[in-house]
């Protein structure tokens, strides 16, 4: 088995042992049934206390071939409003940068859990798309409304 | 080491002292109330444990009469050493570990509690792991120590018998503090290995595993010989679970500093029977148990096939079986989840075998228990703890059979599994039964949840099991929705309904299941359950068949027989809470896919909204989804004149709408206005979206180019223009002196592309309506991005025919060019969202629309206006805004100015116009790259800011090279003083050597790019791999 595939085995046992309250993250198995280890299908519910509780996001998550040298993709589907996310769903954060702050020893869990963080406490500093971060800038209750409207749209249960 | 310096003597006294108040003060219950005062009192502490005398300190400590003080004194021993372990000599390291090992064998020996022996044991194995530590067999040492009643250097106990002298001669008190230190000493070392890459070389380890394993093996050894007699263990026996978890840890030794070979597998057999033997024994099951899972999941090559069938007889034994009686009885206690756990760990191990190959009478005992597990008490997940671990085998195995399946060409040697896996997803259907709703009443959401998981991995397992088991699968579970249906046995039908949706994934799109579905939808029961004919369906099953109906579109798709009475069924459901918005999605969808079927039902469809919009569950995302369907089936409606009337129904009572939201502006109810206008245009988009044709539309015509943009049709001028109107005078009624916000905008964006790429329709609108729009909003509202956006999509509808709209895309470029002049003008009033949504908009308009802002080289005439006078041009003022956007502290509109440039870069190089403006922006756009590359801008802009760069080196290499030496050279009087590059003359120069060699590729740019950026910005900048 590759270094790849070897280490998403591990994780996945890692994940089934011990992952965080709310979140699910699984192989995608496509319609013949197969799983895709270097394809999960994620939930990231939002954090107890913020505007996004209640909310359960689903996240696509890639793996190169020389993951973990580089990063997975993580990919919100659909794509989801907010400052950090780009239009195309793929959420910009600096751990799943491999030119950033990428290190092969984090784990899924770990990054679930840092896109968790990000949803409450996004960063003004890298933009990803237009349009949530000009009305987070601007116009913070229209901001806080839209992602109220964003998580009735997506409720956990 | 300073313990009988004299002379200090009274004040090592006053310390002491100090430390003794301290410490009883610190476990004072007075204090236990008063966190500052604790944390004072530890603050003080530390710094006596950190002090000059804190070696006298723990010494004498230890030999107090107190547990906590001597506590504390051990305490104090492991904190001194890992602060001055370097400052001490050979002699006096000797020193100190023969003393701690001295204090060791009084304390176990005086019956010392384990508290204080652990504590005594960490400081030593503390010194264990120091560089140069005087200690190489530390196990055995402090054996023969305890053995000798002192201290005994290492130098006389070299060629002691560990097994057969030493310990033989223990007390159980000495052995069990033995125990003590051995486990500590090994996670001690186990910790260690993982911190860094350590060399094994540095310490003796391999010797002390040898005297670890010995020790273990000699306790278990003498254990089981007293059970053996008769001896009765008792349930806190120290010493057994001791010894155990000490086999574990060394375990984890062995395989960390990959010393598999110190003592080779064969050797450890007999402890490893000796734990698998554990597991008999009441008070040292679950430990034994535990440790075994562990290792069994390990996968290494510990145990020999002795051991795994003495792991069988376990498991199969009557002692094994009655905790699964237990579980089958409700409780779920740890004793008999580990049990379990232990049980999966061994089927794993022979989980081919198991489905696949003839078994023995123990091997069918376990695949019945892997059956019976599914049968526990509870609901999954909340009650039982069992199912979902099950489960998780199951699924496990279905993967991995799978790919034998796959590759297998003897199919038939796997009927058994197939057999097992289907039996298995049978044992599970009785699992997913939803609770009653008032048993659910008292579930919190955390249960919700937990049971909600459970659902998704059975959902898991039987998409697992599908490319075995094929369409008799779906046929089990639509048996059960039948039968269950006609019985009206709600809980049953929910689940076979919520198994066969999940089924769809690997059904719907190919036809294998179809008649397994036809058998559910075209019987009776199910007409009557559409229709509303007696059958009242609670809302649970209901939410769970209209989900279903969703995930099987391209069913219904080709069964369009069905479409009416499902999507009555739909209708219905729109009125039921948790139904409303997955039913609104199903209807808009199958509308939409079947719109051609269903133009009969037109009439129909539109009642059945007329009775919805009043009812609380019609909300904006509901209602708008509806209507998206029945306009889809209105558009299939071949004359206009016949769908006039049926979109003037529907849209002339969201004109009436708009009106009372107006009226509730009027009576200052602006938030109750403001939601109910974006309800209006929301629907109304949404019925432009759905009237838009079917399939590809092909805009492009050979017809003239310069024709007119906008001709006369029945919806303009025709009797179909009071639709039109319907629709222009909502917007004119919820734009005009409303208090608009942003979601009004986007709705009202929406109904203007809704038209964009239609020949004609009510939607088609005057193409100057959407540039009065765009300048309707005010300068700085929120959605100004959106506006652009749809700005840009209007010109991108007619770019096959610009000429067409010249005046509107010259009308949009003086609106841009108006907003960026007002901001210059007036930096307090600068936008960075209309900034980037300008430029946005330019850049977007450049490929097809480029000649017509080119050409505008000088300012707008208008009348009245005295500022636009003195206003530069309208292209010189674009383009100088877009400079100060290269340079600008706002990430999006640099962002976009880069775009810019890099499009106008990209323009067709015969252009004069084009190019002369190229030209003069030139010197400008190197100088400030250069600028900010010089670690002006931030890490993030830099990508952006090389796109530029490239174009420019690859597109105007000449004329640029001199542009960017001179950038370079006068970096020093742009960057400010605290960011004075780093950076030689030389450097510079290699730098533009290296980039223009480059000729513009992406890697090489931005790596030299990126380090010459670090390198302005100090190394600090630098990610740390």
């Amino acid at each position: 088995m590759s270094l790849c595939i070897n280490r998403l085995t591990e994780e996945r046992k890692q994940w089934r042992r011990d992952h965080p309250f709310g979140f699910y993250a699984r192989p995608h198995r496509n319609p013949q049934g197969a799983l895709d280890l270097k394809r999960w299908e994620c939930g990231i519910p939002g954090k107890a206390q913020t505007l996004w509780e209640g909310g359960l996001f689903k996240l696509d998550v890639t793996f190169p071939d020389e993951y973990p040298t580089k990063p997975p993709k993580c990919k919100f589907v659909p794509p989801l409003f907010h400052p950090n996310v780009y239009p195309s769903g793929t959420v910009c954060l600096s751990i799943l940068n491999e030119e950033e702050a990428w290190k092969p020893a984090i784990t899924i869990k770990q990054i679930l859990l840092g896109i968790q963080d990000l949803l409450d406490d996004p960063n003004p500093e890298s933009p990803a798309q237009a349009e949530a971060y000009n009305l987070f800038k601007k116009d913070r209750p229209a901001y806080e409304r839209r992602v109220k409207q964003v998580v009735r749209e997506n409720p956990a249960l | 080491m300073s313990v009988d310096i004299p002379g200090q003597a009274s004040d090592v006294l006053l310390l002491i002292n100090e430390a003794k108040t301290l410490v009883s003060q610190l476990y004072d219950p007075a204090n236990t109330g008063n966190p500052a005062k604790i944390k004072a009192i530890q603050e003080h502490l530390q710094r006596l444990q950190k002090g000059p005398q804190a070696w006298l300190i723990a010494n004498h400590l230890l030999a107090e009469d107190n547990t906590d003080l001597r506590f504390f004194g051990a305490l104090t021993f492991t904190v001194k050493i890992n602060q001055d372990w370097q400052h001490l000599s050979t002699e006096e390291a000797q020193e100190l570990l023969g003393r701690l090992i001295e204090h060791y064998v009084i304390l176990v020996n005086g019956g010392e509690r384990s508290l204080v022996v652990r504590k005594l044991a960490a400081s030593l194995a503390t010194i264990f792991l120091k560089p140069n530590a005087p200690w190489t067999r530390a196990l055995c040492n402090l054996a023969a120590s305890l053995a000798n009643g002192k201290h005994v250097s290492e130098e006389h106990c070299k060629d002691v018998d560990l097994r057969h002298t030493v310990l033989p001669a223990l007390s159980e008190r000495q052995v069990t503090s033995l125990l003590y230190f051995s486990n500590i000493l090994g996670e001690e070392i186990h910790r260690w290995s993982s911190e860094a890459r350590r060399n094994r070389d540095d310490h003796p380890i391999a010797e002390n595993i040898k005297d670890a394993f010995v020790l273990v093996d000699v306790v278990l050894g003498h254990i089981l010989q007293q059970v053996a007699s008769g001896a009765h263990l008792s349930d806190g026996d120290d010493l057994g679970t001791e010894v155990i978890s000490s086999y574990q840890t060394w375990m984890y030794v062995r395989s960390a500093f990959q010393l598999r070979d110190t003592i080779p597998v064969s050797q450890l057999a007999p402890t490893t029977t000796h734990v698998i033997q554990c597991m008999s024994i009441p008070s040292l099951s679950k430990t034994a148990t535990e440790v075994l899972v562990e290792l069994i999941d390990w996968r290494d090559t510990i145990f020999s096939p002795e051991h795994i069938s003495a792991i069988l007889d376990y498991i199969v034994c009557d002692y094994g079986t009655a905790h699964i009686a237990s579980l089958m009885e409700g409780d779920f206690e740890d004793e008999n989840m580990i049990f379990l756990e232990l049980l999966l760990a061994y089927s794993t191990l022979q989980q081919r075998d198991l489905l696949t190959k003839p078994l023995d009478p123990q091997h069918d005992k376990v695949l019945a228990l892997l059956h019976m597990l599914f049968k526990a008490p509870g609901y999954a997940s909340v009650d039982d703890s069992a199912s979902p671990l099950v489960l998780e085998w199951w699924t496990e195995v279905a993967d991995d059979l799978q790919e034998i399946y796959l590759d297998s060409e003897e199919q038939a040697g796997l009927e058994p599994a197939k057999h097992n896996l289907a039996r298995a997803a049978l044992d599970c259907f009785e699992k997913l039964k939803y609770p009653t709703p008032e048993e659910l009443q008292s579930w919190g959401d955390d249960d919700r949840n937990e049971f909600g998981a459970f659902r998704r991995d059975v959902c898991d397992f039987l998409l697992a099991i599908y490319p075995m088991l094929g369409v008799e699968l779906v046929q089990v579970f639509q048996e059960r929705a039948r039968s269950s249906l006609q019985q009206q046995d709600w809980r049953t039908f929910e689940a076979a309904i919520f198994c066969v949706a999940q089924l769809s994934e690997a059904v719907d799109e190919n036809q294998h299941a179809d008649e397994c579905l036809n058998s559910i939808f075209f019987c009776d029961e199910f007409a009557n359950l559409c229709e509303g004919n007696g059958v009242a369906i609670p809302d649970k099953p209901r939410q769970t068949l209209v989900d279903m109906l969703g995930k099987y579109q391209s069913y219904f798709e080709r069964t369009q027989a069905l479409l009416p009475r499902v999507l009555t069924f739909l209708f219905a459901s729109l009125n039921v809470g948790p139904c409303a918005p997955a039913a609104s999605r199903s209807i808009a969808y199958l509308c939409n896919s079947c719109r051609n079927a269903l133009t009969l039902e037109l009439p129909a469809f539109i009642d059945q909204f007329e009775s919805f919009r009043f009812k609380p569950t019609a909300t904006a995302q509901t209602m708008e989804k509806v209507l998206e369907g029945i306009a889809a089936i209105i558009q299939t409606v071949p004359e206009d004149e016949a769908k006039a009337p049926y979109l003037e129904r529907i849209l002339r009572i969201f004109h009436e709408q708009a009106t009372a939201a107006r009226e509730e502006v009027v009576n200052g109810l602006i938030e109750q206005a403001q939601s109910h206008a974006q309800l209006v245009l929301r629907c109304i988009a949404s019925v432009g979206k759905g009237l838009r044709a079917d399939g590809e539309i092909n805009l492009d015509s050979n017809d003239d180019k310069e024709a007119d943009a906008y001709p006369p049709t029945f919806w303009n001028m025709g009797s179909g223009a009071v639709v039109q109107s319907h629709i222009m005078e909502s917007m004119q009624l919820l734009m005009t002196g409303f208090p608009v916000d942003v979601a009004i905008i986007e709705a009202a964006c929406d109904i203007l592309k809704a038209g964009y790429t239609e020949r004609t329709g009510p939607y088609v609108f005057p193409p100057m309506m959407t540039v009065n729009f765009v300048k309707s909003i005010p300068l700085g509202s929120a959605g100004t991005d959106i506006v652009m956006g749809t700005a840009s999509a209007f010109l991108a509808s007619h770019s096959s025919h610009p000429q067409r709209i010249r005046d509107e895309t010259v009308a949009l470029i003086i609106h841009v060019y108006d907003t960026f002049c007002w901001m210059h003008e007036k930096p307090e009033c600068y936008d960075p969202e209309v900034a980037n949504s300008g430029i946005d908009f330019l850049t977007r308009l450049l490929p097809k629309y480029h000649s017509f802002l080119f050409a505008l080289t000088s300012a707008p005439q208008e009348p009245g206006q005295t500022t636009s006078q003195q206003r530069p041009s309208v292209l010189e003022a674009i383009l100088n805004f877009t400079l100060i956007s290269l340079q600008g502290p706002e990430p999006l509109p640099l962002r976009s100015a880069s775009q810019f440039w890099v499009s106008v870069l990209n323009l067709p190089s015969d252009d004069p116009a084009i190019q002369n403006a190229i030209r003069e922006c030139l010197p400008a756009i190197c100088r400030i790259l250069m600028s900010q590359f010089a670690g002006r801008c931030a890490r993030s802009d830099l990508e952006h800011l090389c796109e530029v760069l490239r174009k420019v080196i690859f597109k105007q290499q000449g004329a640029a090279r001199p542009h960017l030496a001179a950038a370079l050279a006068g970096l020093d009087e742009v960057v400010d003083q605290h960011q004075r590059p780093s950076v030689s003359p030389e450097e510079r120069q290699r730098l533009l050597a290296s980039l223009l060699a480059a000729r513009g590729a992406k890697m090489q740019t931005s790596q030299l790019i990126r380090t010459f950026w670090v390198k302005c910005r100090g190394a600090g900048f630098d990610y740390v791999g």
